[in-house]
């Protein structure tokens, strides 16, 4: 399946010699398919057989189609050679001359059976019959209307370069190539889906990325055996090491030099066409917090943003939870002032505070949902609603207390300072207010233990996800809490590439101080 | 066939999945955990107090802090008083405490009590059978502080504080700041507990005065109360409180006042910056003697007469004038214990202990009748270093 082009599966049945045939043939695949264009004309040389173009409407370039193809044939190929050539194969050397000489597209190829034409025609090529040949020529002419490259609407940077990638995998792969110029750049493709037949390609560093990585994820991209792959997270599902943890174990990016940054660290990326969302494998937990911004800033204050990420991390799972223990059970554990204006606060609310708690949550999380789906024209109405709702109105009624608007409002802003893992803390939100509803700070404890041992279980190929903090190693460990000067991370993490490979050598001592 | 033992299996993994969604779920919301109290459904006691009530009973006084008051006067209005006080009696402390849920309704919650009051009558007649709940219970806080009234406990609690909404709150940061002034004691109920259990050490609490100012009732540190075992014997006033704190190396901060050389009608005011004391204990051929030393840094803050003091002659005059003093402070106190009290409040039988453990043994059990007949010497070295700005 790892073969460049288009796969070329059980033979079902060859191209007759005839044309009305073949049409026929191809009318029976096609049936009712208005889109499918049979462009019927006379070559304008030999002995001026009759031909057909056939493609679908929109997928190709119109223009590609008719002056690299259709006025050649029509008009300007004088038919040398064509003669010569028409020897016993006769006709079905003429496809040979007429690929060498006439057509100047970038890819022309020549089928034999009716299934590589039906297969070229659905992938947006035009597919060219000439009566008397039992060989077709299938011409690339791929050109759909697809979005320009933009800035990535779901991360955004400050610092950094602004393009994201596309839908179309092409450009998305020459995104890399430009980042990545080296020959050991190594994009591999394949085509998954049986019906969408979605064209993917595999990225990585060869002699940077470690090979048996490589086999396997190659393994488990052979694997799969399903009917549709719209989005790379149908992929991410299905080779994922652990479905059915919430962790996830794959990573995904939009933008082009995340990838390139990932593969230089000895990752592999998963190109899928049709979606901007390149997969990156493996993937730790610890990338989540990473920015490609830490590296693109100085390492004082990247240190300072990714320990604050750490920060907004803890507060998004556990404050709803540890509010909810303080409040129920450990009421002894606050100091006194603020005891008692959270007192002043509950005094007279219904619900006890793990209903609270659940409330609000689910109220935001309605508010959230409707935000991102809602279209753009009646967001200020909802905005207004909104914050009524959420804020001062659900207080002054009385049905749920200040500081639990408070609690939650920090639990939502922290959640979102880390966009990557949203669904991961959303979800471990949930759980710790479950565990701290009946158990106080003991069910958090408890919680929590479950939580890390079950991290600890986890690999994401063969790399555990903890990794570099458990198992622990003090060089990769640069790179986690902390971020390392450039200089300092001369190695690229333990077990992801190769130790011996030097990132940097320069030298960071400041100039003139020898 | 295949397919069918694929659902089986499928069906087997996803029943552990539902069990555990469904106890979180369920735990989380039915619930009526054994010890989950809602915040509106507690009462926060802020300040306790114990009196003695008729037939021996014990009438205990308790500050529950209203939230609802609270709440108005996050707003504008501010009606109502922030706590509510409320008492009920009992056989023992404990008995007290249930009973007073007859009248409060809710759980009464006493980690956050920060104060407790002993009146004087109790103080009399012994606060060891109710002060063992205090340190035995695990809500009580052990840095709660402990002051015993001149009245009754009750009447400390009920008076009104202008500062702070919760009127406890404002004795707990007297007490807190005792040393800044130094003329009371602040003890929390682990130090006085010490004491209490303490062989030799007699336990010094301060003492809370109630004035009457204009029909308000207004509270005053002043002083301290001396018990004998848990008996209170007597009370310290504000000077014999400063010597007491002197010995015990608990001053930070105070004024003392010195005749101003020269003219000895006007005084001479002197802020302590910083003291420090150390007992030095001997024993010498069946007679214990301690030898205190006081080191003290003050800043001459204040003076009536229009002498130029800032001279040195001047100053070590002045630094003489407080030494005296202060050692004069700390004899008025030796002695009120000594011969008045005949009460070891220093600790001095500590001090002989660690530092003569073999005599000790044959002097622990007659202590209280050695240490009044104890020797002892007070030095003091004091420094002045500013005079401000005034010349």
């Amino acid at each position: 399946m790892f073969n460049s082009g288009i796969s070329s599966g059980p033979v079902s049945g060859d191209l007759a010699d005839g044309l009305q045939a073949n049409i026929s043939a191809l009318k029976n695949r096609f049936k009712n398919s208005a889109d499918v264009i049979y462009r019927e004309f006379t070559l304008g040389f030999a002995s001026n057989p009759k031909a057909v173009l056939i493609y679908i409407d929109g997928m190709i370039n119109q223009e590609t189609t008719s002056g690299t193809i259709l006025k050649p044939l029509m008009f300007d190929f004088d038919g040398r050679d064509s003669k010569r050539s028409a020897g016993p194969n006769g006709a079905g050397d003429m496809a040979d001359v007429i690929a060498n000489r006439a057509l100047p597209n970038k890819r022309v190829q020549k089928a034999k059976s009716l299934k590589d034409v039906v297969d070229g025609i659905l992938c947006g090529n035009t597919a060219l019959l000439i009566d008397g040949s039992a060989v077709a020529l299938v011409i690339e002419t791929k050109g759909w209307e697809s979005r320009n490259v933009d800035e990535p609407g779901t991360e955004s940077i400050v610092r950094g370069p602004r393009e994201g990638f596309t839908e179309n995998i092409g450009v998305n792969s020459a995104m890399l190539r430009r980042k990545i110029k080296d020959e050991n750049l190594r994009i591999e493709s394949l085509e998954l889906g049986r019906r969408t037949k979605t064209l993917v390609y595999l990225a990585y560093i060869d002699g940077v990325a470690r090979r048996e990585m490589v086999n396997e994820v190659k393994r488990r991209l052979n694997k799969i055996e399903i009917d549709g792959v719209l989005e790379s997270g149908y992929i991410e599902q299905l080779i994922e090491d652990a479905p059915r943890s919430i962790f996830p174990t794959v990573g995904n990016t939009e933008k082009p030099d995340v990838v390139a940054a990932k593969l230089l660290e000895g990752r592999l990326a998963i190109f899928v066409d049709g979606t901007p969302f390149v997969l990156t494998v493996p993937h730790l937990f610890v990338e989540g917090f990473q920015s490609s911004e830490d590296y693109y800033s100085r390492p004082y204050y990247a240190t300072t943003v990714r320990l604050v990420r750490y920060l907004a991390f803890v507060i998004a799972v556990l404050l709803p939870a540890g509010y909810v223990a303080l409040q129920s059970y450990s009421q002894d554990l606050l100091p006194t002032p603020l005891l008692i204006s959270m007192v002043a606060s509950r005094e007279g609310t219904p619900f006890p505070s793990y209903m609270e708690v659940l409330i609000m949550g689910v109220i935001f999380e309605i508010m959230r949902e409707a935000g991102v789906r809602m279209p753009g024209a009646i967001g200020q109405a909802f905005s207004i609603v909104g914050a009524l709702v959420l804020g001062e109105a659900s207080a002054r009624a009385g049905l749920v207390s200040n500081s639990m608007i408070v609690v939650v409002a920090l639990t939502a802003i922290s959640g979102f300072a880390l966009t990557s893992l949203a669904d991961v803390i959303g979800l471990l939100r949930l759980f710790f207010i479950a565990c701290a509803a009946p158990l106080g700070l003991f069910g958090i404890l408890m919680g929590g233990l479950t939580v890390l041992i079950h991290m600890f279980k986890l690999y994401s190929f063969g790399v555990p996800y903890l990794l570099p903090i458990a198992p622990g190693n003090l060089n990769d460990l640069k790179d986690v809490f902390i971020r390392a000067p450039l200089g300092s991370q001369v190695f690229p993490p333990r077990i992801l590439g190769h130790r011996n490979l030097a990132r940097t050598t320069s030298d960071r001592r400041p100039p003139g101080k020898d | 066939m295949a397919a069918e033992t694929g659902k089986h299996k499928g069906r087997r993994r996803v029943i552990p999945l539902l069990t555990l969604i469904l106890t979180l779920a369920l735990s989380t919301l039915t619930s009526g955990c054994w010890n989950r109290r809602e915040l509106n459904r507690i009462g926060i006691v802020s300040a306790v107090g114990l009196d003695l009530g008729p037939d021996h009973k014990i009438e205990l006084t308790v500050q529950i802090i209203r939230a609802r008051a609270m709440k108005m006067a996050e707003g504008a209005s501010g009606e109502g008083k922030a706590v509510w006080v409320v008492s009920s009696s009992g056989d023992t402390v404990f008995d007290a405490v249930r009973n007073l849920v007859e009248k409060s309704g809710r759980r009464l919650y006493y980690p956050h009590n920060s104060l407790i009051v002993l009146g004087q009558e109790l103080a009399r007649e012994g606060v060891r059978p109710v002060m063992d709940l205090f340190a035995r219970d695990q809500e009580m806080r052990l840095l709660a502080w402990v002051v015993v009234a001149q009245g009754t406990a009750a009447d400390v609690l009920k008076a009104d504080s202008e500062l702070n909404n919760v009127p406890s709150k404002q004795l707990e940061d007297m007490l807190k700041n005792y040393n800044i002034v130094s003329k009371s004691v602040g003890s929390n109920l682990l130090e006085f507990d010490d004491s209490l259990l303490s062989k030799t050490t007699q336990p010094v609490l301060g003492r809370v005065v109630l004035d009457k100012v204009s029909g308000k009732n207004e509270l005053r540190l002043d002083g301290a109360g001396v018990f004998r075992g848990d008996k209170l014997i007597g009370w310290l006033d504000s000077t014999e409180t400063r010597g007491y704190l002197f010995i015990k190396d608990k001053v930070k901060s105070g004024s003392v006042l010195v005749p101003s050389p020269g003219n000895p009608d006007q005084a001479v005011t002197l802020e302590i910056i910083r003291a420090g004391s150390r007992v030095k204990p001997e024993w010498l051929g069946g007679k214990a003697r301690f030898e205190i030393d006081v080191k003290v840094e003050a800043n001459l803050v204040e003076q009536a007469s229009a002498q130029k003091l800032s001279s040195p002659d001047m100053i070590s005059v002045l630094e003489e004038e407080l030494n005296q003093a202060i050692a004069n402070q700390m004899r008025t106190t030796i002695s009120a214990a000594q011969t008045h009290y005949k009460a070891d409040i220093f600790g001095f039988g500590t001090d002989l202990m660690r530092a003569y453990p073999e005599e000790w043994q044959g002097l622990a059990g007659k202590w209280e009748a050695e240490f009044p007949l104890a020797e002892t010497q007070v030095k003091v070295q004091s420094k002045i270093t500013h005079t401000d700005l005034s010349q």
